[in-house]
């Protein structure tokens, strides 16, 4: 078995971020298999694209380790993680093929036939250009170019924050259609009715820390509610 | 993996700079065929009002001359910021690269296009001074194969091309001043931009500060010593070294400025 298969795909050992002296995740710890779909779940503000963004290597943090099946974050982690940020990040003069193109330069697991498939039932044509499409359309793009590759940890942020009910649910379908089921999937998310039912487990943050990380089916056995009824009784007001 | 980002990294800013260089191009060469026509025409009412459009031709040219250096800089400089420290970031640095790959996939491109600007700017000049009959072809190579045998005679080529290595080590290590000085101001929490000026006027005053204290050092007495049986051979050469030297100590001071920043201080947004 590959040094990959054993270790957890995701290892978070005593993390801290501070900006300036304001400590915005402190001491966390984290480990998740293989093959889950996991739910980051929190009101607004409380640190999950923080803790998302060290992940995937746009932050560094203050003190303490992550690593991805074993490889501390770097070159080597980024080829296994597949990362979804809640804005728009390609740039105007790429044409949607390009794009295509680009991830198919850069990651091995990625898979350029589907990822056309996919943008063929969007009705999404490789010679345009990004700065005509429409935000909805774009960040479609993006979450098929995120979801035509097989990683091992999939990170969506927020992937159905501020899109109508429709395009959450081809979203969500195209989530659960195309990732790696041997990898795990870390959806940051405050809209935790829709996502409910597909999750495996769920981790609580709050100020800062990790109030809670259990099954969604040991939360509905043990506190006798959903986890969204358990998230509003958390994070009340 | 380098030459990937190179791709993309060209594919960016080709078409911008197809545009501008088109038209310097376009605009040397209509000099060149106006001032060719003009030289045929006496003094009268037609030649007065060509002369006016020949002067304006002349600015217009010039000013887009100017232009293409302000926008060679200026692309050049959005690239990085844009690239690796806005929207596009998120994409670079999640991307399976090393540190030092994506900030060689900046420099490289930023030190081939600024070249690329000067080289079309003296051809498209040339062109115009071709085609307006000021000077002709034969007499214009004439006068090249007359420097190049110069060059050999007086054994000039080793200087030379210890100039042309000074000329891009300098551009380089100003390239990744700046490029330091952007990197170090998206660390502050506002005012990124008015941070970065501020930084990069800190750092040229304190580069020239240090230049003009070991300017008078030891340092060009030793060369000096070392190279003076060869000096009648190579002229110049221990100060050209020395200076080279100097540039590419920078260079890499700049870099590791870079380097560190990406690696340790990331903090996109």
């Amino acid at each position: 078995m590959s040094e990959q298969n054993t270790a957890p795909v995701l290892e978070i050992q005593g993390l801290t971020k501070r900006y300036g002296i304001k400590p915005v995740l402190k001491g966390i710890d984290l480990t998740l298999s293989g093959g889950k779909i996991v739910g980051l779940l929190g009101p607004n503000g409380v640190g999950k694209t923080t803790l998302i963004k060290i992940i995937s290597g746009l932050l560094t943090p203050s003190e303490g380790s992550v690593t991805v099946a074993g490889r501390p974050i770097g070159a080597e982690s980024k080829a296994l993680v597949s990362y979804l940020p809640e804005r728009t990040y390609l740039a105007d003069w790429m044409r949607v093929g390009d794009a295509v193109e680009l991830f198919a330069d850069f990651y091995a697991d990625f898979d350029p036939n589907r990822a056309m498939e996919m943008l063929e039932r969007l009705h999404v044509n490789p010679e345009e250009r990004f700065k005509t499409l429409s935000k909805g359309t774009r960040e479609k793009v993006q979450l098929v170019l995120v979801m035509s590759r097989k990683a091992l940890l999939y990170v969506l942020d927020e992937p159905i924050g501020g899109v109508d009910p429709a395009a959450r649910d081809y979203i969500l379908s195209t989530i659960l259609t195309n990732y790696n089921e041997n990898g795990t999937i870390l959806i940051s998310t405050h809209l935790i009715s829709d996502v409910e039912s597909v999750l495996d487990e769920v981790v609580f943050l709050k100020d800062g820390q990790i109030f809670l990380h259990d099954t969604v089916d040991h939360i509905r056995e043990e506190q006798g509610k959903s986890v969204d009824g358990l998230f509003r009784e958390v994070f009340q007001c | 993996m380098l030459s990937k980002l190179l791709k993309y990294e060209f594919k960016a800013s080709a078409r911008i700079f197809a545009v501008v260089y088109l038209g310097i191009f376009g605009l040397c060469l209509s000099l060149g065929l106006y001032m060719l026509a003009s030289a045929e025409v006496g003094e009268d009412y037609v030649s007065y009002h060509r002369d006016m459009v020949g002067t304006v031709l002349m600015m217009v040219t010039g000013l887009f001359l100017g232009a293409a250096v302000i926008i060679t800089t200026v692309v050049n400089l959005r690239r990085f910021y844009q690239g690796l420290y806005r929207d596009e970031g998120y994409l670079i640095h999640t991307l399976p690269v090393q540190p030092w790959q994506i900030l060689a996939s900046k420099l490289i491109p930023a030190v081939v296009w600024t070249v690329a600007t000067m080289v079309v700017m003296g051809c498209s000049l040339l062109l115009t001074v071709v085609i307006s009959n000021q000077v002709t072809l034969k007499e214009f190579f004439a006068a090249v194969g007359e420097f190049l045998a110069d060059m050999t005679e007086q054994h000039l080529w080793g200087t030379y091309l210890l100039v042309c290595v000074l000329g891009l080590a300098e551009l380089a290590a100003t390239i990744l001043q700046v490029y330091a000085a952007i990197s170090l101001g998206q660390m502050s929490t506002r005012r990124r931009v008015a941070s970065a000026i501020a930084i990069w006027f800190g750092m040229t005053t304190l580069q020239g500060f240090l230049a003009n204290i070991l300017g008078g050092s030891l340092m060009y007495y030793a060369v000096d010593y070392v190279f003076a049986p060869y000096y009648e051979r190579f002229t110049g050469t221990p100060s050209l070294l020395l200076m080279i030297g100097t540039s590419l100590v920078w260079c890499a001071v700049y870099w590791a400025v870079n380097q560190w920043v990406i690696t340790r201080k990331l903090n996109l947004e």
